[in-house]
């Protein structure tokens, strides 16, 4: 069996909370999370707001630092939070792209030059090699060499997307996590960037951690998933399995409540029925 | 059967720097007493701006043709005090953000029975009973302890709850819902649709449902209509949209979402992007994306080609007839 490229053991993460807040001294983002993810493989992480899904990521980025467990990464241990030494080490090993182009990009920087700058920051090239790197990550996206002098505002949403994918890519990392990556595109060109994942899946041989609410994405993107609830970890397998014959109740709901053809809205028997309030789901 | 609202040939330019744009091109659209008719488009395609057209919402400067009537009478020609009793007694909207429709230093029992008390002359204590009386029915709990709080201390789906119940409280004849369900979570998102369903079907209320989420139109409403580049390109009887879609756009979008109830190996693509209506050619808006396109279709304008089920407007829809079956969508039925 091949070695894992990322380890993720016990991983918890607590906040505290301000003294007289309602709901407690703290708060338990991610209870306990333990997953292997292999070379090459794509790992789902499904769940509704609140279910812990971006503390996952920023734990696994290195942005936050788990409460307690381990981090592993091609079998270096990656726990702490990154420093800025460590930061670069950690930028080749796992990149993020966020759901939102317009504020992960420079409204003010050509979208060559931000693509350069993460080059030049790496690997020692010469201009040129620079310049034809640049292009060839555009081109790997589905862009043109021609865009290398366009602002942000002067593409479309999608394209913008593409921008932040090639960006991420520019590093070569091992792992990229999509968190809510085509959440917010329309359905014709959310259908053209999951394609283009998928090539790059193939091509690359790299990594994906899929970080979605949405089932369907979920299904055809991932090998394995894991539904999260409240920071709980409430199902695990692959993924065809745990979308075909979900065991847990709350993935069976989930499911339920995924609009497709025949598909009628339903009222839900709500097993917290107590109180109305709760976090925030916008 | 009279109709409830009826667009005709509606065309809107907004006003963008200096100049205008075309956004909403000949629309037609009728609507029914008590039916829900699903309007379903991606970004730019003008869904949102039909919405804000019916009720004379639209911004300074937007150019207005074609006629709307709403039980027969002209809602352009509405006086102030008419296009008033319009706005808050006939028809109801329900926005994307309910957070942002309601004022946060306001307890949810002043924003539920704001309606009632300054349009319909019900005093206070009334229209708190009865607005406590529709937050039970639609599954709240505990609705006078509600009707105290603040809007920061319930969810987002919550509020939209407290949303629909509003609506709801005047009776209006037209809801008129705008994404209503795009920010909450999935598991919410089912709730407060069946909700609205529910009610809407229950009190005979007819509803424009706008989203961008075509299996949702399709479950909740009788009829969906798809708009591209500010047109109607089809408008079907929901189960036949999706099973049996006329246009190659309908078909591409029904096939472009990732299913959460079957595994596919490659997803079918729409090439390009959304148009909006201004950028858009001579011919069929949907030709330079359209894996069927012709000259004719690059040329000319297609026909509205009205069939037993609804409409079309494609230069080939009775040859594609067969082709773009969703026989995958045929066989679920469960």
């Amino acid at each position: 069996m091949t070695m894992p490229i990322l380890e993720a053991s016990h991983l918890r993460k607590v906040y505290p909370l301000a003294r007289r807040s309602r709901i407690g001294s703290e708060l338990v983002a991610v209870q306990d999370l333990t997953f292997d993810l292999a070379p090459g493989g794509a790992l789902g992480i499904v769940g509704e707001s609140g279910a812990g899904k971006s503390s996952v990521a920023a734990m696994l980025m290195g942005f936050e630092r788990p409460t307690s467990g381990a981090i592993r990464i091609k079998g270096k241990d990656r726990t702490a939070a990154a420093n800025s030494k460590e930061r670069k080490n950690r930028a080749r090993d796992i990149q993020i792209v966020f759901q939102d182009p317009n504020s992960s990009l420079d409204p003010r920087q050509r979208v060559g030059d931000a693509l350069d700058e993460v080059i030049r920051f790496h690997f020692p090239l010469s201009v040129e090699d620079r310049r034809s790197r640049v292009e060839q990550l555009l081109v790997d996206v589905g862009l043109s060499a021609t865009h290398y002098g366009a602002l942000p505002r002067a593409l479309s949403g999608g394209q913008r997307q593409r921008v932040a994918i090639a960006r991420a890519l520019a590093a070569e990392p091992s792992i990229l996590i999509l968190d809510e990556s085509v959440a917010a595109l329309d359905v014709s060109i959310q259908a053209q960037i999951l394609n283009l994942l998928a090539d790059l899946r193939t091509r690359l041989g790299i990594s994906y951690i899929f970080i979605s609410h949405d089932l369907g994405v979920i299904r055809y993107s991932t090998d394995t998933a894991i539904v999260m609830r409240r920071g709980e970890v409430v199902e695990q397998g692959p993924t065809w399995q745990i979308l075909d014959s979900p065991s847990h109740p709350y993935t069976q709901m989930l499911r339920n409540s995924v609009p497709r053809p025949g598909w009628k809205p339903r009222r839900l028997l709500r097993s917290a029925a107590g109180p109305n309030e709760g976090p925030s789901d916008d | 059967m009279a109709e409830l609202l009826e667009i005709n040939d509606l065309t809107v330019e907004l006003s963008v720097r200096g100049g205008h744009r075309l956004v909403l091109d000949r629309v037609s659209l009728d609507l029914a007493p008590g039916e829900a008719l699903g309007l379903v488009g991606e970004s730019g395609s003008g869904k949102s701006t039909m919405a804000r057209a019916v009720v004379r919402g639209l911004p300074d400067g937007a150019r207005v043709r074609g006629n709307l009537r709403f039980k027969g009478a002209d809602i352009s020609a509405m006086s102030p005090k008419q296009l008033r009793a319009f706005r808050s007694q006939s028809v109801a909207t329900i926005g994307q953000n309910p957070r942002a429709s309601m004022n946060p230093v306001r307890r949810i029992g002043d924003y539920a029975t704001e309606a009632l008390r300054t349009n319909f002359k019900v005093p206070l204590a009334e229209a708190l009973r009865r607005a406590a009386v529709v937050l039970g029915d639609i599954g709240i709990n505990a609705p006078e302890r509600v009707l105290r709080q603040y809007p920061h201390q319930l969810s987002g789906g919550m509020l939209q709850r407290v949303v629909i119940a509003a609506a709801l409280l005047v009776e209006p004849d037209l809801i008129i819902a705008d994404e209503p369900t795009t920010a909450l979570d999935v598991t919410t998102q089912s709730e407060v649709m069946a909700i609205l369903q529910s009610m809407q079907a229950e009190r005979g209320m007819a509803m424009l449902f706008i989203t961008h989420d075509l299996d949702l139109a399709a479950a909740v409403c009788d009829r969906t209509a798809v708009l591209y580049a500010g047109q109607i390109i089809e408008d079907q009887a929901s189960s036949q949209l999706q099973s049996h879609p006329q246009h190659p756009y309908t078909s591409g979008l029904v096939s472009a979402r990732p299913r959460v109830d079957v595994g596919i190996e490659r997803l079918v693509t729409i090439p390009g992007r959304p148009l909006a209506a201004y950028e858009r050619g001579a011919g069929c808006t949907f030709a330079p994306r359209c894996e069927y396109a012709t000259d004719i279709c690059r040329e000319n304008m297609p026909p509205v080609l009205v069939t037993t089920s609804g409409r079309v407007a494609c230069w080939h829809a009775e040859e594609l007839g067969t082709l773009l079956h969703n026989h995958e969508g045929e066989s679920i039925g469960s």
